[in-house]
């Protein structure tokens, strides 16, 4: 079994400082591979900040053979494997298999505390760790002003698009043939918003991508990706830089002029766009973040992506069975961006 | 979604639930839910109607400020979309009611409360993706 790391007579870890996006996270936890799981979750968030200081959040990490915690409810975030309440100082989470997280707050800073039951260390079940650690990031994003929004976005220089899509709705290739055409990207599915001097600015987070090997049928530029480990049972996808792939096709912030709201279309053609008016652009944005149930923080997310609808153009972008075979397709839909 | 009806209770008092959030647009206005995250979106007509109950408002109140921002227009529609404000329990029974004057809207067009196919994940795959927790 797993030694309890948080004894009273243990000594506190050394804390690893890693970046991610404009906070610098302080991680106290043991050595091992609890530590070396959370250090590598951190470690994707790869963009190296540029828009202003960083803020410290602390989160110390401990393993218990045997946690006492009651399950909270999801009053505040109801995730799949991981509830969160709102406390009087800040969060809790609880996860599934036991793990927990508290989170406390003050005008600037925030610590969080994490314990993880020896079980889930000894059967490695990361997926919980990934949940907690994800609550950790995007509170502090929040908090620092910005709203985590899960899209993939491009630049010309001088025009912007968001491009929103479920999971496994094709952003990654999209963006793919859209780089190859001549744009940068500022990543594939994590992104940050936030309005300055009333303009909307998205922020790079990461630009590992994760991509699907059969991709290498439209893209031969790939290679064959089978050969790189698999990060997850629930998927195909491969991480990969995206500065391997296509040198100089890297961007860390931009203004977003369009939203695009991809979509998949069973059946030959190549792409179908049609414009969304301003409800189906707002709406588009909507399903791309997460709202907690707490009112303030939901209004406060809600006006910054208005405010993002309100100066971009929405179109709906679907994707035939053809799309990416025919090379020139994308730069149509290069055209009918604003 | 079945909810509470005005038969008889027109002169009642309503506010807006806590729970939903208002956010003003352009044109009009988004209404999200964050109980059923279902989310609406109100014509400038519409959001002057609802911003009345805000800090609470009767049903009669609401009309009357209705027709005295459309100069005599026809807002019967108005009783309807209270009732729908009402009906998907967006507005609640308030005993405290401001029945403040509100804000005309700039040109007053017949109220609409359009409300979204599809709510918003309820239960979501984590804290940064609001995607359908389905494997890939």
């Amino acid at each position: 079994m797993i030694p309890a790391s948080l004894s009273p007579s243990s000594r506190p870890p050394a804390a690893l400082h890693i970046p991610a996006g404009p906070l610098d996270i302080a991680l106290a936890a043991p050595p091992g591979s609890l530590r070396d799981v959370i250090a590598t979750s951190l470690a994707l968030y790869d963009v190296a900040w540029t828009l202003g200081a960083t803020k410290t959040v602390t989160l110390e990490c401990g393993i218990d053979d045997d946690p006492v915690g009651t399950p909270v409810e999801g009053r505040y975030l109801e995730c799949a494997q991981m509830n969160v309440d709102p406390t009087p100082g800040g969060l809790r989470a609880t996860t599934t298999h036991g793990a927990t997280l508290n989170g406390t707050f003050s005008d600037g800073a925030e610590h969080w505390h994490m314990v993880v039951p020896g079980h889930m260390v000894a059967e490695r079940w990361w997926p919980e760790i990934e949940d907690l650690l994800s609550l950790v990031l995007t509170t502090g994003w929040r908090r620092a002003g910005w709203v985590p929004l899960h899209a993939a976005a491009l630049t010309d220089g001088h025009r912007g698009a968001i491009v929103c899509a479920a999971s496994g709705g094709g952003k990654t290739t999209f963006m793919m043939a859209m780089v190859r055409s001549g744009w940068r990207s500022l990543g594939d599915d994590k992104l940050l918003l936030r309005s300055e001097s009333s303009q909307p600015v998205v922020a790079a987070l990461k630009l590992m991508l994760n991509v699907d090997p059969a991709v290498q049928a439209w893209f031969p530029e790939v290679g064959d990706l089978r050969g790189l480990p698999e990060y997850s049972a629930w998927t195909p996808k491969r991480r990969v830089a995206l500065g391997s792939l296509w040198p100089n096709a890297t961007e860390l912030t931009m203004r977003p002029t369009t939203i695009v709201a991809l979509q998949r279309r069973p059946g030959e053609g190549t792409f179908r766009i049609e414009p969304m008016d301003a409800g189906e652009t707002i709406a588009t944005l909507l399903r791309q973040t997460v709202i907690p149930r707490d009112p303030a923080e939901a209004r406060r997310i809600a006006a910054e992506l208005a405010a993002c609808a309100r100066t971009a153009l929405g179109v709906r972008v679907e994707v035939g069975d053809d799309a990416y075979a025919d090379p020139g397709a994308i730069g149509r839909v290069a055209q009918a961006l604003r | 979604m079945a909810g509470e009806r005005l038969d008889g209770g027109a002169a009642r008092g309503y506010a807006l639930r806590s729970d939903v959030v208002a956010t003003i647009l352009d044109h009009g206005a988004l209404l999200l839910d964050l109980d059923s995250k279902f989310f609406y979106l109100l014509n400038p007509s519409g959001w002057a109607v609802t911003q009345l109950f805000e800090n609470g408002a009767s049903v009669e109140h609401a009309i009357e400020r209705a027709r005295a921002w459309g100069r005599d227009a026809d807002v019967s529609d108005v009783r309807e979309m209270v009732e729908r404000l009402v009906a998907e329990r967006l507005i609640e029974p308030a005993e405290a009611i401001a029945n403040e004057s509100g804000e005309a809207p700039v040109a007053w067009q017949p109220v609409t409360l359009e409300r979204q196919a599809e709510p918003l994940q309820r239960v979501i795959v984590s804290a940064f993706d609001p995607s359908i927790p389905l494997a890939e």
